[in-house]
């Protein structure tokens, strides 16, 4: 299916090339449990294009938790070419900018006015955009586009109804969950309980997925000693918990090892999204050293010096 | 009978050596009669449409009559045995086909040595038949070291011709570094300990009787009837037992009834090993058994409350729980174990399993039964709490072992001292183990991990791979079991997920994509995401250019790079209909669906310059004539083509859409 056949004219590359549309980057924010309001910055996703994930220096932002304000500014220089002859309406009718998003993991689908341009204010006109999503909406990879649309029609045109989406000035991907990876840490509230345990609950590492059903680190926030987790400025603001990472993963990795498919992991025989795949990576990716354990040990903190600065 | 001692040979066995082969120091010697005795009668079923007819008995016999037919030992036979009165072991089976084959080896074909030879005459000669019960051949061992080492084996078989044959020959295995032994001590040189009996052939070498009247006098001076006309079979006698050696006593000395008496042991001993087989009509892999001792049929209505168990689970993991009797229906689950590699189907079995109560297992009065630990003869002192058992069987459904600790229970709760957790493994059995150049059975696979006296599995080298099937076997047994009884109040806490500090993390020692994620992770195809894409697919309709004309007309300016081999190029124009489909105009024009002619109309078609060889139709819709449908003949051209086409909307709330679609050539 090559798409619809739009009975109407579109913003194709020449026209906006012409109008000089500019934007500034993307701002995202929340307002965390001190009430404090936290800049977080959009960072892309190695190897794809156009698709970013959202990063919260002090590593608490969840998006079932927290609403998300995203700011952005941007102009469009002249806006006069969206009109008559050559645009995308006659010149009595009216446009209107929105941002939408829609995600087809969250089933969701949203759009927010922005402005309008009408061609009589053909000069520079810069626009703000401030949108609060609610938490608990964001899920998957969700797309963001700001859209030109037909907004108030004149009486010359019959061939489209308000509404109708002329054209695409811009778009961004963002990850929420869905697909990006997850490390399986999970968090419990005992005060009986020491501050961090490793679960291994898995029968086949080359199979069975490193995911919190298979293995997973649990720290405990109703220890005494939770509070000097805190993280302030990203993982490596945490010693304690640097300190308590290299341990599980040792640990995970001792625990990998001690299984009869020691040698096919090594042979990266393990399947996608495994136990297995995960500690081939550790070991490649990062050169841990998994001769001894004692050299294991050694090379996961030299390594976690160098990555968690 | 004549004698026939073993000459020595090179690389040949030894008696002292065929003693010491297969010695399974912790079952004793009566289980592990039983289990290669009843092994090699299933074996040999005739019919798997019916049953397999076991009976093993102790039978007096008079010393003097029966030595007298063993030529060489007959003097050394009476004078260590000083009562005239002796037992054998008799065991004996029928709907069988007896000991076949070839006589002697002067008569072997294509290296074909059948079961008489392999079984009175051969050692360490396997199981041709795959996944048979048995495997190294070392099995038989057993029967020697029951009683002296002398073992009379008689069958009645149906030779190839129609005709019945009777055979009987003997053997003996002893020590031969021994300073008494039964074989005359004149030969100089080194001796081997092992002779058999039989008639004479060729000078030097002797082959089993099959003379009815000879047979028919040793038979009756060992008290033994001979088969019936049109029967088949085969029988092992086992003489001079010393039936109180054979009770094993175990360490306290707290001995259950059936210690007392061989033939309540045997009755035990062949329901421990083999209750899932026992007067089971449902088993699937050929004939049931019907066992018996002394002529007293075991079934399922005197089998002990704890067998019965276990032949219920049997029954419940390979046909399904609605099978099972009422009593224990209630209480037992069956849970699927797979494995998501190794295997091509990833189920891998069934485990079935029940947590059992003491009135159940008839351990109350008024019937009083024994504990299952002391019925599977495990040694058990603790007072306040009960292991978990786990047995596990292959085809044949003889129990290979039951485990109360190691791989198969690591992880499962204890129950308290009321309460017995039962669980039986059932291997999927035909189900294939994916080797890289051979095809074997997940059967075949447990068999060749078994040992030779078959009482556990291991995993396996093949090809240098190492495999580990019976590794996550075992801790898939452990969590099915696991997740219908363990207390789930250490998991209940941890609900809150840190999805912050996951998503961190995995960015910073994860891959962007793949992990954490069920099912199986894919990858993602973003393709560019710019406002604009330059992205061209080959056979696809791009739409270059569009241009509104205030008449209603719409100007695409399209390409499309048509691939080698196509064969026809249509394009389409549908409009959008309720609930996300497309329709086609000889669908809107008919009367039951919109009935006016087709909205959209295509005004003309273009092309850049004269393709060759292109062969163009714009086809009309059926009822009113409208063009709606280009049809391009494609004649062998293949590359990009471009064109103009102007389109006509007559109603402006529909929306239409071009679909195209590529031909190919069926070659």
């Amino acid at each position: 299916m090559s798409g619809g056949i739009p009975f109407h004219n579109i913003l194709n590359e020449k026209l906006y090339n012409k109008i000089g549309f500019t934007s500034q980057p993307v701002k995202a924010f929340y307002i965390n449990e001190e009430k404090e309001k936290i800049e977080m910055s959009l960072e892309p996703i190695e190897g794809q294009e156009n698709l970013y994930q959202i990063v919260d220096p002090k590593v608490n932002w969840d998006p079932e938790i927290h609403n998300l304000e995203l700011k952005q500014i941007f102009e469009i220089q002249n806006p006069g070419f969206l009109f008559g002859n050559g645009g995308l309406v006659d010149p009595e009718s009216i446009l209107g900018i929105a941002v939408r998003w829609y995600s087809k993991e969250s089933q969701q689908y949203y759009v927010y006015p922005v402005g309008e341009i009408a061609n009589f204010d053909n000069q520079v006109k810069e626009y703000k955009i401030d949108i609060n999503i609610p938490k608990g909406t964001l899920r998957g990879k969700v797309t963001f586009e700001l859209v030109l649309y037909l907004k108030y029609l004149s009486s010359h045109t019959t061939n489209i109804v308000p509404g109708t989406i002329l054209g695409v000035l811009e778009n961004i991907q963002i990850l929420f969950d869905g697909e990006s990876s997850i490390f399986p840490i999970v968090e419990t509230n005992d005060p009986s309980k020491p501050l961090w345990w490793v679960v291994c609950n898995f029968d086949d590492p080359l199979s069975d997925p490193f995911g919190d059903e298979n293995i997973k680190i649990v720290i405990n926030s109703g220890h005494r000693h939770y509070k000097n987790i805190k993280i302030e400025k990203g993982i490596g603001s945490s010693p304690l918990l640097v300190e308590i990472l290299a341990s599980a993963l040792q640990l995970i990795i001792e625990k990998v090892k001690s299984t009869g498919e020691w040698e096919q992991i090594l042979r990266n025989e393990s399947e996608p999204g495994s136990i297995g795949e995960a500690v081939y990576y550790f070991i490649n990716t990062f050169g841990w050293d998994y001769s001894t354990p004692e050299s294991l040990a050694r090379s996961i903190r030299e390594d976690f010096d160098q990555r968690f600065k | 009978m004549q004698i026939e001692i073993a000459r020595m040979e090179r690389m040949a066995e030894r008696g002292s050596s065929l003693l010491r082969l297969m010695q399974n120091s912790h079952t004793p010697i009566l289980d592990l009669l039983v289990r290669e005795s009843i092994q090699n009668s299933l074996d040999a079923a005739i019919d798997p449409q019916c049953p397999v007819r076991y009976d093993i008995s102790i039978k007096e016999f008079n010393k003097e009559k029966a030595v007298r037919h063993f030529d060489g030992i007959k003097d050394k036979l009476s004078t260590l045995f000083y009562e005239n009165k002796q037992k054998a072991i008799v065991i004996r089976d029928w709907n069988t086909t007896g000991l076949t084959g070839p006589l002697h080896y002067k008569f072997i074909k294509n290296n074909n040595f059948g079961n008489l030879l392999k079984l009175v005459y051969e050692i360490s000669m396997p199981q041709e038949k795959k996944e048979a019960g048995g495997s190294w051949g070392l099995g038989k061992t057993i029967y020697f070291r029951t009683g002296i080492g002398l073992v009379i084996y008689y069958s009645r078989i149906k030779l190839p011709d129609g005709s019945y044959q009777s055979r009987l020959a003997a053997c003996l295995v002893e020590d031969e570094t021994k300073e008494e032994t039964l074989l005359p001590n004149n030969q100089t040189g080194p001796r081997r300990g092992i002779a058999w009996w039989g008639q004479q052939f060729e000078n030097i070498s002797t082959i089993p009787l099959t003379n009815e009247y000879e047979i028919n006098e040793i038979l009756n001076d060992f008290n033994v009837k001979p088969y019936g006309k049109y029967e088949t079979g085969t029988t092992v006698i086992i003489p001079f037992i010393n039936t109180s050696k054979l009770l094993f006593q175990n360490e306290n000395g707290n001995l259950s009834w059936w210690h007392k008496d061989i033939e309540l042991y045997l009755n035990i001993a062949i329901q421990r090993w083999y209750s899932p087989r026992i007067d089971n009509k449902y088993y699937q892999y050929g004939s049931f058994l019907i066992p018996s001792v002394n002529g007293m049929i075991i079934d399922n209505t005197n089998m002990e409350p704890v067998f019965s168990l276990i032949r219920a689970l049997y029954i419940a993991a390979t046909r399904g729980i609605d099978f099972v009797e009422d009593i224990y229906k209630n209480n037992i689950y069956v849970k699927n174990i797979e494995l998501r590699r190794s295997l091509s189907d990833k189920l891998a079995g069934r485990v079935a399993f029940l947590k059992a109560d003491k009135d159940t297992l008839k351990m109350t009065v008024p019937h009083n039964k024994k504990s299952p630990f002391d019925y599977l003869e495990i040694s058990h002192i603790a007072q306040d709490y009960n292991p978990p058992i786990v047995a596990y069987v292959r085809k044949p459904a003889m129990i290979v072992n039951y485990e109360t600790d190691g791989k198969w229970t690591n992880g499962i709760e204890k129950t308290d001292s009321n309460e017995f957790l039962i669980a039986l493994f059932v291997p999927n059995s035909n189900n294939a183990v994916i080797t890289e150049n051979e095809r074997i059975s997940l059967d075949e696979y447990l068999r060749r991990g078994e040992r030779a006296d078959h009482s556990s599995w291991n995993d396996l080298m093949i090809n240098e791979k190492k495999y580990t099937i019976v590794e996550r076997l075992q801790k898939n047994v452990v969590r099915s079991i696991n997740e219908v009884y363990k207390n789930n109040n250490e998991e209940e806490l941890q609900k809150i997920k840190s999805t912050a500090l996951s998503r961190t993390l995995a960015r910073e020692l994860l891959p962007p994509f793949g992990f954490g994620h069920l099912p199986s992770p894919r990858k993602i195809n973003t393709d560019g995401n710019k406002v604009f894409s330059k992205n061209r697919a080959k056979g696809k309709l791009h739409i270059l250019e569009t241009k509104y004309m205030n008449d209603g007309k719409a100007e695409l300016i399209f390409n499309i790079d048509i691939p080698f081999n196509a064969e026809m190029l249509t394009i389409e124009i549908l409009v959008d209909s309720e609930g996300n489909s497309k329709i086609s105009g000889d669908e809107w024009e008919k009367d039951d669906v919109i009935g006016t002619p087709f909205p959209v109309e295509i005004k003309s078609l273009m092309f850049d310059r004269d393709y060759e060889g292109l062969d163009i139709n714009i086809v009309r819709t059926e009822k009113y004539g409208v063009k709606n449908f280009i049809c391009i003949k494609v004649n062998d051209f293949n590359g990009e083509i471009k064109g103009k086409i102007i389109m006509q909307k007559n109603d402006p709330i529909i929306f239409a859409y071009l679909h195209e679609k590529l031909h190919f050539k069926r070659s």
